[in-house]
């Protein structure tokens, strides 16, 4: 392990690897990663792989458009064959209430220059045969959004980062941090320490945990889920399913399996055991929306958490309270789509020492600043203590 | 089959000369070469395959295998059809 880095990178998912790979592209020297587990063990494989601009955000939609460009030619500029498909998202209604929400994000995200549509029933019923009309009241479809394979993806920025020469440490376990005034000088793991002149947190559910080392509060708090995948068939499912309320997710990867996973429930522990009612639950629901799927055989289940803040958003940028300190964490289920386009605009922030608007609203100062970007299509809208305001800034930092 | 070609993962379609390929590559934690590769990912969950390719890869780490750890096993253990799962009636036996 190296005794010196420019930058150390906490976490090997998704969101630390396109850190690092960008920092490294960038030339800002060398950089280390560090990896409690193996690469990708943590949410960023136990998703389903669904790529989307459908926010309610306009922060958010800004962010995501960026990143699907990215995703697009993914494949060419690491080198690595990332599964990626263009098949579209669909975002599914049942109750009026979600109807509104979808409304209302499809207006903006067309202000946005995200061309989202409202499909009518007949519409839905033409193109999309498989799904259970009586079951959806609206759906909004966005053609340019994606999917591409989780586990593909954490290879192919893991690979790219190997190649330059990026450290990447598995198996290693931050224990703390050597704090001089307002910044962190190095970073203590179970192998031994490295000093550096910067750190990011791209540590997923452990986030909140690995800040608190360093005398930094976030209000992340992790979010139990379940995922589940089926046995392969004949490619046929094109979009991306997200039916808001959970929300539950379906698709099927260009491996063949159909994906797909439930965030329903307000389990805030780390267990990743799977359960049997989450089989029954997910696939109760699943095959109210999508009869057929009651043909299909589930192959293997696995348990997975979200890293939800109070307004469902990530948290990006330098901590208050230790300024060489960046957050890349509290993504609240979308860190697999906006990986892409954080690590670029992290390592552009890291590199030049200076804020770029898109990534600005994203600072953790918002949560004392009370300036929250809510979104609605994250699961922590449904949780009670994520929707009391007070209670979030009594988290943050009180400086 | 060309001659001598051994398959390691038959759900998946893998074979021996891909899994030292994999391991050579750098995949030399399990988790990592079953993802890389695919093996123990298909209708079968690593039953037929996972002590073959743990054992391929004890042999080129020097390793033993009673040092090998499995990756992480979950459920079903046989596939179950949603339906099934959908109307409750994998709980039938029970009570």
């Amino acid at each position: 392990m190296l005794e010196k880095a420019e930058v150390v990178v906490i976490g090997g998912g998704v969101v630390g690897l396109s850190v690092a790979y960008n920092l490294v592209k960038r030339g800002v020297g060398k950089v280390s990663v560090l990896e409690r587990r193996y690469l990708g063990s943590g949410a960023s494989t136990r998703n389903c792989c669904g790529i989307r601009s459908q926010f309610g955000a306009e922060e958010n939609i800004r962010l995501a458009r960026e990143s699907k460009k990215i995703f697009q030619g993914l494949t060419a500029e690491l080198g690595f064959n990332i599964l990626h498909i263009k098949g579209g998202c669909m975002m599914l209604a049942s109750t009026p209430e979600e109807a509104e929400i979808l409304e209302r994000n499809v207006r903006l995200q067309n202000r946005l220059g995200v061309n989202t549509r409202l499909l009518n029933p007949g519409e839905l019923r033409a193109r999309f045969p498989y799904l259970n009309p009586d079951k959806i009241r609206a759906a909004s479809f966005d053609p340019t959004d994606s999917k591409a394979h989780h586990d593909a993806v954490v290879m192919a920025y893991s690979e790219a980062c190997r190649r330059l020469g990026v450290e990447l440490n598995t198996y290693t376990e931050v224990k703390g941090f050597k704090v001089e005034g307002k910044a962190i000088r190095a970073v203590k793991t179970s192998r031994g320490e490295v000093k550096c002149s910067r750190v990011v947190n791209a540590a997923g559910v452990w986030s909140r945990q690995v800040a608190r080392m360093a005398g930094v509060n976030l209000p992340n708090r992790p979010l139990r889920a379940e995922g589940m995948v089926t046995e392969p068939f004949h490619y046929f499912l094109d979009p991306t399913i997200v039916h808001l309320n959970g929300p539950l997710e379906l698709t099927q990867t260009l491996r063949g399996e159909l994906v797909g996973g439930l965030a329903d429930g307000e389990d805030f522990s780390l267990n990743l055991n799977s359960s049997l009612s989450f089989a029954e639950n997910f696939c109760k629901r699943a095959v109210e929306i999508f009869p057929r799927l009651k043909f299909a055989n589930l192959m293997r289940q696995w348990a997975g958490y979200f890293d939800v803040t109070p307004d469902g958003s990530p948290v990006l940028g330098p901590a208050e309270e230790v300024e060489n300190f960046f957050q890349a964490n509290g993504f609240s289920g979308h860190g697999f789509t906006l990986a892409p386009v954080v690590g670029r605009l992290l390592a552009e922030v890291i590199a030049k020492g200076k804020a770029t608007p898109s990534l600005e609203p994203f600072y953790p100062s918002r949560f004392r600043e009370g300036k929250l970007i809510v979104e609605n299509t994250a699961p922590v809208d449904r949780l009670s203590w994520a929707s009391t305001l007070p209670e979030a800034s009594s988290s943050a930092p009180s400086r | 089959m060309g001659k001598g070609k051994e398959i390691v993962c038959f759900c998946e379609d893998v074979s021996k000369e891909e899994i030292v390929k994999a391991i050579k590559m750098g995949f030399k934690d399990l988790e990592t070469l079953k993802r890389f590769t695919g093996i123990s990912t298909g209708p079968c969950q690593g039953k037929s395959c996972l002590f073959q390719v743990m054992r391929i890869l004890a042999q080129m780490e020097g390793k033993k295998m009673e040092e090998m750890a499995t990756t992480t096993i979950r459920p079903p253990a046989r596939p179950i059809l949603i339906g099934a799962l959908a109307e409750g009636e994998t709980r039938a036996g029970e009570g």
